[in-house]
């Protein structure tokens, strides 16, 4: 066997080696991958969760009820508002002050004056809160549902029994707001 | 010299022939031997692989629609699952497809807790198998292996129970109208 002959054996028998590794390496991989356990699987789309939605109506959102000026001693003045209830639930419905102002800050002019607060919607007053009107916090009035209308009526009294001559031109702005938390 | 190799060579190619011819007839001897025989065979043995299906007993379709959601509200949806394959099989729950409309995202305030009850062969209490005690996160993926291969025709029920968690007002007002929408996804592995 000449010298190039022996070469062109060696050559041929390293590239058969070669295949044959590459071959037991395919089939090692499928071996590895084809292992595949059998599966079952099933789905549950669409499994849907959406908030709803609570608003109300004021009728006299943002704007005053009772402007008691000059009130005098023995004398009552009154306004009123409706609540519509909103959205998608029932709720109940606080009434809470924001903010009271006093001027002067003494004598305090709240300090005198009488606040009613009545359920006016049947027609007749239905009393949800009265007192001097400087120790008003809040008062939890009705449950309203969505379309509802409940009237509420405020009424702001200067006893004569309160009157001092230091209050005269005296003012009170007393800050409400309606707050409703769904049912 | 060579002529001595030739026929010592010649000589063993004889020794070697005779051989040959001997063992052949031994063989021969032996095969025609014809004892007593007794067989018996084993034809026919086969193989079928298994198969491994499952019920699902609300197989594309929602395990709750829930509408109108408020702080503090809990919704229940359940659903069941039969190993109805021929092996048993190991289950997975995962979810999937996570939708938020519009933001913020309900799916990352909404919390979901998961009980397991075993109904076939053998009802079993009612147990709590994910969202520890106050929940988890509803978009989050729970990846649950289901403790227990599923034997053959066994029967679980599962309830998924959701919350809105009731926060503040400042809080939760945001949420308003907000929806989420969210894929189960059950596995099972032989």
């Amino acid at each position: 066997m000449s010298h190039k002959e022996a070469t062109r054996t060696k050559a041929k028998k390293a590239f058969l080696t070669l295949v044959v590794l590459a071959l037991l390496a395919v089939a090692l991989q499928s071996l590895v991958f084809s292992g595949a356990n059998f599966t079952s699987s099933s789905r549950n789309p669409g499994n849907t969760l959406t908030a709803g939605t609570l608003s109300h109506v004021n009728s006299k959102d943002g704007q005053v009820v009772l402007n008691a000026a000059s009130l005098r001693p023995g004398q009552s003045l009154n306004g009123s508002l409706t609540i519509t209830g909103g959205g998608d639930f029932s709720a109940l419905y606080t009434i809470s002050k924001v903010s009271l102002t006093d001027t002067p800050t003494s004598p305090a002019l709240s300090a005198a004056l009488t606040l009613t607060i009545d359920d006016m919607t049947t027609g007749a007053a239905v009393q949800e809160w009265t007192g001097r009107a400087g120790t008003f916090a809040s008062v939890t009035i009705d449950t309203i549902a969505p379309g509802a209308t409940r009237t509420y009526r405020f009424t702001l009294t200067y006893p004569t029994a309160s009157a001092v001559s230091a209050l005269q031109g005296a003012t009170m702005a007393l800050r409400l707001q309606f707050t409703g938390v769904q049912q | 010299m060579k002529r001595m190799k030739f026929l010592f060579g010649q000589r063993r190619m004889q020794v070697l022939l005779t051989l040959a011819v001997l063992l052949l007839a031994v063989s021969v001897v032996i095969g025609s031997g014809a004892n007593f025989t007794s067989q018996s065979a084993n034809p026919s043995n086969t193989f079928t692989a298994g198969n491994l299906t499952h019920l699902n007993s609300k197989n594309g379709a929602a395990l709750f629609t829930i509408t109108k959601m408020k702080p503090g509200d809990i919704v229940n949806g359940t659903v069941d699952i039969t190993n109805t394959g021929d092996i048993p099989g190991t289950f997975t729950l995962t979810n999937s497809n996570v939708v938020d409309l519009p933001l913020p995202a309900l799916s990352t305030l909404l919390t979901v807790k998961i009980y397991e009850t075993k109904v076939l062969p053998i009802p079993g209490a009612e147990t709590q198998i994910y969202g520890g005690a106050s929940g988890a996160l509803i978009g989050t993926n729970p990846n649950l292996t289901l403790t227990g291969a599923f034997a053959v025709n066994e029967k679980r029920s599962y309830r998924f129970e959701v919350t809105f968690p009731n926060g503040t007002p400042a809080h939760d007002n945001p949420y308003k109208l907000s929806s989420t929408s969210i894929e189960y996804d059950w596995t099972a592995t032989s």
